[in-house]
């Protein structure tokens, strides 16, 4: 939950001459999956890639309008019930109707061509033990890119682990593989982290992970970028790994990746409906830090950017996990929602953080 | 407003004006807040919460009519489709499953809870032991509140998904 005192500004965001913005990759886990496809089909142009843990296709929330009288309650009810837990796969959504959806959304210049998607390089997983993001969803997630012109050989899917719903580490504080709870970092055996599997796929043969860091894990002060904007339910700081290479002037590419719900570094777990402010989760910071993104870039000239959500819940906007939106809570017109397109408040600012980092804006 | 009893740690010390100040902030919260526009001040709160829950029927009772009226008309053209007849049979199968697993949440919460309540537990001061008896009365009654919210949830899951099933059967073929 947000806090009630406005905190104390940060640095702003630097740009990164070297950054090639025709190069940039997304990735998130559930929520942050869900907006990484909103984000990869609004922005192709800038995107080439996009990794998916678990979430579903893009205006899936809009599958059926009649779900309740009232828009907004039939977006929730959708993204509950018929984008995390259909009751069979045939209630769940419709990924040729997606696609018609996605192409209309492309010809009202609302988001880029998806004709650019063609090339682009997808890495799409859910977990078998899932009972989060039902795996039935993320199959039509992939089915949805598919019916989009993404070849086969450029399509990584993954579904044949019993993890339940997170992003995957090697650390052994994290979760058991198959949980399905806080902070939604699970432990894989082995010695591979997930996000290494997936910068891999979306970059191509990448250099082995540094064992220790050479670069620097920044705040900046993300407020710049969404004008302060209640509706955002954006955090006031964003952080962004800049490896050595890098602030040494070297040639880098630009990897956003998009936390799930409760992941924020702000964010408070709810007892009895209140933020419990007395004893705040240790996790805020973990998927910044731990989920190995930062080890891959750092031999590999990639800045990961870390933009934060966090949770409202405040009678206008109902987000009290700060879950990224894919359900519209953040659109001004509840009956015509724009959280999809280049519109969007948060589309918007990400868009912006990383053209930054570009030295574009 | 404190949620976590009998902490070593909780603030004990008084200082002085605690209790006007606290008053002060009783006072501010009867008044509407310019600050918070949405913030309904607390002698309006009854009938706030009164209209919330009349929207929201409303709207239900407006929803099930509408998906009522699709249902009646696509149930002809269903009783004659074999697929539709074996995916109602596995939409069954989904909702049963998905009560055994409310039942089994359940019947874990219980569990944890005996076992808690079996241990022997020290207390040094009276306020722990009264912590500790209180402690065991919130679980409880969170393990009730949880079933509740998860049984609602399922109930608005089953209507969602099978107006959405009915609906696509009634949907012209493009």
């Amino acid at each position: 939950m947000a806090s009630t005192q406005s905190p104390p500004l940060a640095d702003p965001l630097t740009a990164w001459g070297a950054a090639d913005l025709s190069r940039c990759s997304v990735s998130g886990l559930s929520s942050g999956a869900f907006m990484a496809v909103q984000l990869h089909l609004a922005h192709s142009a800038m995107f080439s890639g996009a990794g998916i843990i678990a979430g579903g296709p893009y205006r899936c929330a809009e599958t059926f309008r009649a779900a309740s009288f009232i828009a907004e309650d039939a977006f929730v009810q959708n993204a509950l019930f018929v984008c995390m837990n259909p009751l069979i796969p045939q209630v769940g959504p419709d990924p040729e109707r997606l696609v018609a959806v996605a192409r209309q959304t492309a010809r009202d210049r609302l988001i880029d061509p998806v004709e650019n998607l063609a090339d682009d390089r997808l890495y799409i997983f859910t977990g078998s033990a899932d009972t989060v993001v039902d795996s039935s969803v993320v199959h039509t997630t992939r089915r949805f890119y598919e019916a989009l012109g993404v070849p086969p050989s450029n399509l990584r899917f993954v579904d044949d682990v019993p993890a339940g719903h997170a992003i995957l580490t090697t650390n052994l504080e994290d979760n058991p593989l198959d949980a399905n709870r806080p902070p939604y970092i699970n432990r894989l055996p082995g010695a591979r982290m997930q996000s290494w599997d997936i910068l891999e796929h979306l970059h191509g043969p990448l250099k082995a992970p540094a064992e220790r860091l050479g670069g620097r894990l920044l705040r900046f002060d993300q407020r710049e970028f969404f004008d302060d904007d209640p509706r955002s339910s954006m955090s006031a700081y964003g952080y962004v790994y800049v490896p050595k290479s890098v602030e040494a002037g070297g040639p880098c590419r630009v990897h956003v990746a998009l936390h799930g719900c409760k992941q924020g570094y702000n964010y408070v777990d709810l007892v009895n409906g209140r933020p419990d402010r007395a004893n705040d989760p240790p996790y805020g910071n973990r998927y910044m830090t731990t989920t190995g993104y930062n080890e891959m870039a750092d031999t590999n000239g990639i800045v990961v950017l870390y933009p934060q959500a966090e949770g409202i819940d405040d009678g206008v906007t109902q987000n009290p996990e700060g879950c990224w939106d894919w359900w519209g809570y953040s659109s001004p017109d509840v009956r015509h929602p724009d959280y999809y397109s280049q519109r969007a408040v948060q589309i918007r600012a990400i868009h912006a953080m990383v053209s930054r980092l570009g030295g574009v804006a | 407003m404190r949620l976590v009893h009998g902490s070593m740690t909780d603030p004990a010390g008084a200082r002085p004006g605690d209790l006007v100040a606290a008053q002060g902030r009783l006072a501010a919260a009867a008044l509407p807040d310019p600050a918070h526009p949405l913030r309904a001040p607390l002698p309006w709160l009854p009938l706030a919460r009164g209209a919330t829950l009349h929207n929201l029927a409303t709207h239900l009772a407006t929803s099930q009519s509408a998906q009522a009226l699709q249902a009646s008309a696509a149930l002809p053209v269903m009783a004659f489709d074999p697929a539709a007849a074996r995916e109602a049979f596995d939409l069954a199968g989904a909702v049963a499953r998905q009560w055994w697993s409310l039942q089994a949440q359940w019947v874990d919460g219980l569990a944890e809870l005996a076992q808690e309540m079996g241990e022997v537990r020290q207390a040094n001061t009276v306020s722990k032991f009264v912590d500790q008896e209180v402690n065991l009365v919130q679980q409880g009654l969170a393990l009730v509140s949880s079933q509740a919210t998860a049984t609602v949830r399922l109930m608005e899951n089953i209507q969602v998904n099978l107006a959405w099933w009915v609906g696509q059967r009634a949907r012209p073929p493009a």
